[in-house]
This record gives structure tokens, sequence and C-alpha cells, in this order.
């Protein structure tokens, strides 16, 4: 008993998926708008715990033999899934009630999806990360397939359970070569084995290799991110907020549980595959980026440059690198949703998502125009907002460890990212209007938009999130 | 009496690699969605092998291996599941469950 009250958010996670699927039965026809603002409120609810228990939790524990790990890192993590949740329901109220058949369920998989994110960042084992990552994805995938008179929904889902399964059974193949070399599964021990030499073995590498991989998918590094563009425009908006920031905040926990955890005694060999994956997915992200003409497809494949920037942060292998990679994850999850809820608003009046249906958004609403201008600034890094911070973070972290090459072609990077990040401000700012009508927003996607603008651009004060964020300081002697 | 001939832990993991390979094949070259995740299961199969072999071989502490093995066959269940549900709701607005002609976005 209690043991299972030191897992109280992940409990009441579940226990929220739980509860909305059954408010959804209590009134079987009609609008069931509220749906949405009950999970909201739910989300908060948990939160609420999470922010608690990060207070208490001052010094790392672990559950039944280190299979659980429970830090201030964890619970750092674990609110930002919660966040993902609260904005995304709320603010898919109206496209939900709208487009859906079914409302309680969709909002129940997000929660399902959070609670197995939070098994993720919990996981001091490879079963319990693979019981989380299971959990996460499997929802997540019923998510991206959840328009179901969409055929491309439908095509999105399916591409990312195909792919998806085949990364997960690549995580297990490697999982169990790790277990072979190690004759263990639990983090704490195969760090004990690593410790005394600087170089793995060979079994232990390729098993090591093949779950970097897995994991690489799960955050759309490229060159794993063959996914990302398909799945992020087929599946519906929202879902597709959620699914980049929160599901990719997951992944990079699950990273730094094992690359600055068990794996940390042997940085010298992975430190190169990492900064490798860094670059690549810099480039390749950025540089597609450039020629997309649809703005869900251009946002996916700037997450997969986002999701370069912030591997700086892991390469650089040092309590600075988590904080950093903490706190780029923070603020891109309210960036990325927020520019994915403009998309949803303006998706939703124009019916495509082409970047041409923004042309002079700012004189038919000049708020929501303002809104994905603050998002597109923060997510090419422009100071003071959010994003600048994040990256300067990161890579700050990685500058102190030394890796100044992958820092110049970061900087490099961002630099060429603002084209494609003002080719959508210069439709909306410059471009004429044409006969384009006004974009109608909801009261609660505006509120959603509403407040992570606000975040992004109260985030110009970034130190008491960087206080919530090195609170898992403990994170690397917690993993040992 | 003999001893029982002893298979060694090679064998097995030659096996086991094969089925790895033949089922990222699956993945990689058939064009029907359910032939794609016959290859899945394969794969998901190979690491079984896996993680058996390497708890019988391995002095047999614990039952790490086992609980995952079985975790495992319980989660392909799960996971196929989910795919066959998706499946026939791409069926139904496609007419086909050829993954080449479900190529709507591309870019």
């Amino acid at each position: 008993m209690e043991t299972l009250l030191q897992l109280r958010c992940e409990l009441l996670a579940l226990g929220a998926a739980l509860l909305v699927m059954l408010a959804d039965l209590v009134q079987p026809r009609g609008s069931r708008r509220w749906l949405g603002w009950f999970s909201g409120l739910l989300a908060a609810a948990v939160l609420a715990v999470v922010v608690d228990s990060w207070t208490k939790q001052v010094q790392p524990a672990r559950l039944w033999e280190g299979a659980v790990t429970l830090d201030r890192l964890g619970f750092f993590f674990k609110g930002i899934f919660i966040l993902g949740v609260a904005v995304v329901s709320v603010a898919s109220t109206d496209f939900a009630a709208r487009r859906f058949r079914f409302v309680g369920e969709y909002y129940g998989l997000l929660f399902l999806s959070a609670t197995g994110m939070m098994l993720m960042v919990s996981a001091g084992d490879l079963l319990s990360l693979y019981l989380g990552i299971e959990l996460t994805t499997l929802s997540l995938y019923a998510l991206a397939a959840y328009g179901k008179l969409s055929p491309r929904s439908g095509e999105a889902g399916l591409k990312y359970i195909v792919l998806g399964a085949t990364a997960s059974a690549v995580f297990l193949f490697g999982a169990s070569l790790v277990y072979g070399v190690a004759g263990t599964t639990r983090f704490a021990e195969i760090g004990r084995q690593i410790l005394p030499w600087t170089a793995l073995t060979p079994g232990l590498a390729a098993g090591g290799l093949l779950v970097l991989a897995a994991l690489a998918f799960k955050i759309a590094a490229a060159p794993f991110h063959m996914w990302a563009p398909d799945v992020y425009q087929g599946a519906p908006t929202p879902v597709t907020a959620f699914l980049s920031t929160a599901s990719k905040a997951a992944g990079f926990a699950a990273i730094i549980r094992i690359l600055l955890g068990p794996m940390l005694g042997a940085a010298e060999s992975w430190i190169t595959v990492v900064i490798v994956l860094s670059s690549v997915s810099m480039v390749v992200g950025n540089l597609i980026a450039i020629s997309q003409k649809d703005i869900k497809r251009m946002l996916a494949y700037s997450g997969i440059a986002q999701a370069g920037y912030a591997l700086a942060g892991v390469a650089s292998s040092s309590e600075m690198g988590i904080v950093a990679t903490g706190f780029f994850l923070f603020q891109y999850l309210f960036t990325n949703i927020g520019a994915f809820l403009v998309v949803t608003a303006v998706g939703s009046s124009a019916g495509n998502d082409e970047i041409a249906s923004y042309n002079g958004l700012c004189r038919r609403s000049p708020l929501l125009a303002l809104a994905m201008l603050v998002f597109l600034l923060s997510l090419g890094g422009i100071p003071p907002l959010a994003g600048f911070w994040g990256k300067l973070y990161v890579f700050w972290a990685a500058a102190e460890r030394g890796l100044y090459g992958l820092v110049f072609l970061g900087v490099l990077a961002s630099v060429l990212s603002l084209y494609y990040y003002l080719m959508v401000a210069r439709a909306m700012y410059i471009e004429p209007a044409g006969r384009r009508p006004g974009v109608k927003v909801g009261f609660a996607l505006a509120l959603g938009i509403a407040v992570c603008a606000l975040v992004v651009v109260g985030l110009a004060y970034p130190t008491p999130l960087l206080h919530f964020a090195s609170g898992g300081m403990w994170a690397m002697s917690g993993a040992r | 009496m003999n001893e029982p001939m002893v298979i060694p832990i090679q064998a097995y993991l030659i096996v086991s690699t094969l089925l790895f390979a033949i089922g990222l094949m699956a993945v990689l070259t058939r064009r029907n969605a359910i032939a794609v995740l016959m290859g899945i299961e394969l794969m998901l199969n190979a690491a079984n092998i896996n993680f058996v072999v390497f708890w019988r071989y391995g002095g047999g502490q614990g039952m790490e291996g086992l609980v995952f093995a079985i975790t495992v066959i319980a989660l392909a269940a799960a996971e196929a599941a989910i795919a066959l549900a998706i499946i026939l709701n791409v069926y139904r607005r496609f007419k086909t469950v050829n993954v080449d002609q479900i190529n709507l976005m591309r870019g």
C-alpha cells in the first residue's frame, strides 16, 4: 500500500482516464462539450499532485528493488506530460465534439498515454520502460487514427503503428541482448557492470545501439524520422499537438534515464552516436522543412530539427545538459501545442492546412495571427521568447562539454530555420487576404492558445522554471 | 547412461537473429499490411527466444527473462488488436490493404 501510494501520479492519471470514459456514459446523446472541460479539470488535479510530489521528493527513491525510480527529474517530466493533456483536452473541446463520434474515449486515451509516459520516465528497469513505451504508443496509435471518417487519419494510424511496432521490436531485441550480456534488466545493476570499463563489450554495445535507435524513433530524430511527417499531417490536429510534444518529451526522458543513468560510465562510447543523431536531425529537419507547402508537414520537419537541438543537451552528458533538455522540452510543449492549436483554428475554417490559407490572417483575425507569430518566433529562437532560452541552455551545456562543432551547426541551423518560420509570418502579415473570411475561434480553443502564448512570453523570465527543472540534479546519482 | 545432448547457446542465437532478420525483411518488402504485421510478430518472437535462452543459460538467477517474454506475448496481442482495428478502418476508406496504395500524403 505504501509503495502504491508512491505511484500516486500514475494511478491518478489512470483513474482519470477511466473516470472520463465513465462520465461519457452519463449523457448518451447530445453535445458532450463539458467532457473536455471535465478532463482538463482532472488533469489540473493530477498536476497539483505531481507538483506536490516534486516538493516532497527531495531524495530519489526506488520501488520494487529498483524497477521504478522516483526523483525530481521524473516529476518535472510528469508535469510536462499532464500539462500537455490539460491544454490539449480543453482546447480540443469543440474539435472533438464536432469531428469525433466517441468523445469520452478520446480524452481517456490522452490520459492513458500520459500514464504510459509517466511510467516511462519512472522506469528503473528495461521491463518497466518497455511497459511504459507500449502503453504510451498503443494509445497514440489509436489517437492518430481517431478521425475515423478521414482517410488521411487512417493512413496516419496505419503508418504509425507499422513503424512504431517495428521500433518496439527493435527495442526488445536490443533489450534482450543487454539482458544476455548483463544478466539483469535493472538499470542500476547494468550500470554497475559498465562502470569498470570505459569501452563497452560488443554485445552490450549492439544491444544499447538497438535500444537507442528505437528511442530515437520515438523522439523523431533523423534518420529515424520517416514516420513523423505523414503521421503529423494525417492525424487530427489536436492529437498532432499532443503527439509532437508530450510523446517527444517522454522519449527524451527515457533516453536521459538510460544514457545518463546506467550508460553514463560508457559516455565516451555513445556520445558520438548522439552527436551524429543531433546534427543529422538539425540538418535534415531544417532543409526539408523549407520546401513544405502544408503547415502540419512543415511543423513536423521543424519538430525533427527541434529534437536535434534537444539532443545537443543530451550529448553534453552533464547535469546542466539534463536541466537544459528538460527546460527545452517544457517550452517546446507550449510553443508547439500553441502553434498546432492555431493550425486547428485556421484549418477548421479554411478546410485545409496549406500555408496559403494563412494569407492576410493579420487583417482577418489579428489576435490569432499575433499568437501564431509569437509561436513561430519562439520556435525560431528569437529572444526574449521561451524558445530562445531553451536553445541557449542546450547549446551552452554542449559548449561546456567542448562540443563546439555541434553548437556551431546548431546556431547555423536555427538561422536557416528562421526562413521557413518567417515564410508563414510573411503569408500572415504581407500577403493579401483575398476573399478568405475571418477565422472563428471557440472560447475553449482561444483559451488554450492564450495560455500557450502567455507561457511562451512569460518564460522570458526563465528562473522559476529552471529551479523546478534543476531539482532533477539528483537524477544521475539516483539512477545508479 | 549418456548425458543429454546440450545444444550450445550460439545455435539459439543464430536462429533468433535469423528470425529477426526475416521479420525485418517482411516489414520492409511486403506490400500487404497484414503480412507486414506478421513480420513484426516474427521480430517480437525473435526477441522472446533471446530472453528465454539468456534466462536458461544465464545461471538462472531471477525470473526476469521469463517475465519479460510473457509480458511481450501479452503486449504483442494488444498491439495486434489495435493494428487490426486500424487496418479494418483503413480498408473501409481505401478498399485495399496494400500499403503502396494507401499513400495520400507525400512531400
